[in-house]
């Protein structure tokens, strides 16, 4: 046999030999967890509840009764307000620019934060429930990871804020997108220790109340 | 999201960014373990252990090589180290098996040629089956194996030179039948 031959074989056997079933990463990930970052002890569920339910109902319903999209969606000269806002780029308000030729973008934006917000109270009310296999589309958490990719992209999210926002938002997606593949109830203590280091929450909270302020 | 970033933010102590770098390498590493060792409760440990050892150290990752490449020396050395204590803990029990397999007629009659090829292969000693593994099976280059196994590139070469001589030679009856 020569070397060609041994090489051949050798290609060949790289396809059998030893190849491992579906290694258990959660399980490994969870070990290597514990001893790496022993200092973040878990907290309790409730707390994420706590947390995020009324920070996520206070956006559906800003979103929902159109507190916050119309200033979005209104025009620099019809809302001077704004425009400063979003001149100044000083504030989390003006992260959303409301030129006329971002409309489309705000729009979209608009709709992005709603549905984000919708997939965050499911994963709230699973985990009030004892930590219950969460139901939700694996697609839709995939098709708002892509569109954080995309606005990220966007040239209309150059603001700082907005886009630390949204750079946070995919880590959070992205792990969410992971979660169906667990066998166990998800690990939203994970989701919840990222929110909180991130301080997600509160950034959101406060570009809220600065759009609701910047209206009329 | 670049390796950069992810790395910089487990440093800062973002469990979410270590998930996501552990995520993006652990298959890999772990696939490259159980080939090493063909036990998945090893494969598993070794695993748990590479990345324990990487996230505890990940300040004295400089990003000269690739930071794939600086985890798989960190697998590496846990799995050597793993090794040498097994072996210690089970030095009757590996004999004992290491005797029966080679006293095995079931191998040593074995007809087919990919099963006869297999068995030497996990004859050789690790550091001759290493460099085939990493190498012939994995894809990485001497470069790497030289970084990971903290070798000289010309030792890897030589030792992977040397495993395919032995090879060549236990299954040159096998192929004159």
């Amino acid at each position: 046999m020569d070397d060609q031959e041994l090489e051949r074989r050798l290609a060949e056997l790289k396809e059998t030999w030893r190849i491992p079933r579906d290694p258990p990463l959660d399980e490994i990930w969870q070990a290597v967890d514990a001893k790496v970052f022993p200092a973040q002890v878990r907290r309790a569920p409730s707390r994420w509840v706590r947390t995020l339910l009324p920070l996520a109902a206070t956006l559906v319903l800003g979103f929902g009764l159109g507190q916050v999209s119309p200033a979005l969606r209104r025009g620099p000269a019809a809302n001077p307000a704004t425009t400063a806002l979003s001149e100044s780029s000083s504030e989390g308000g003006a992260a959303m620019r409301t030129v006329g030729e971002d409309a489309p973008f705000v729009g979209v934006a608009t709709d992005y934060l709603e549905r984000v917000t919708a997939l965050l109270v499911t994963l709230a009310e699973a985990n009030r429930r004892g930590g219950q296999q969460v139901e939700y589309s694996t697609a839709q958490a995939r098709d708002l990871l892509v569109t954080t990719r995309l606005l990220l992209d966007s040239p209309q999210a150059r603001d700082p804020h907005l886009q630390a926002l949204l750079a946070d938002l995919e880590l959070v997606l992205a792990q969410i997108v992971r979660l169906p593949a667990r066998a166990a109830a998800p690990d939203v203590y994970l989701i919840d220790q990222a929110l909180d280091q991130r301080e997600v929450l509160p950034r959101l909270r406060e570009m809220l109340a600065e759009n609701s302020t910047s209206q009329p | 999201m670049d390796d950069s970033e992810l790395i910089a933010g487990a440093r800062a102590g973002d469990r979410m960014a270590a998930r996501r770098l552990y995520d993006r390498h652990a298959p890999r590493v772990y696939r490259l373990i159980y080939r090493s060792v063909g036990d998945e409760e090893l494969a598993r440990e070794y695993t748990q252990d590479t990345f324990v050892k990487a996230f505890q150290r990940l300040e004295q990752y400089r990003g000269e090589s690739a930071f794939s490449t600086w985890l798989h020396s960190v697998a590496m050395s846990m799995l050597f180290t793993g090794l040498r204590r097994l072996r210690r803990v089970r030095a009757r029990e590996f004999e004992l098996a290491t005797a029966a397999d080679v006293a095995s007629p079931g191998s040593e009659s074995d007809p087919h040629l990919r099963d006869r090829l297999q068995a030497e292969l996990e004859r050789l000693p690790v550091r001759l089956r290493m460099p085939v593994v990493l190498h012939d099976m994995e894809g990485f280059t001497h470069r790497e194996i030289s970084e990971m196994l903290d070798i000289p590139e010309g030792t890897s070469k030589a030792r992977l030179a040397e495993a395919r001589a032995r090879l060549r030679e236990a299954l040159a009856g096998i192929v004159a039948e």
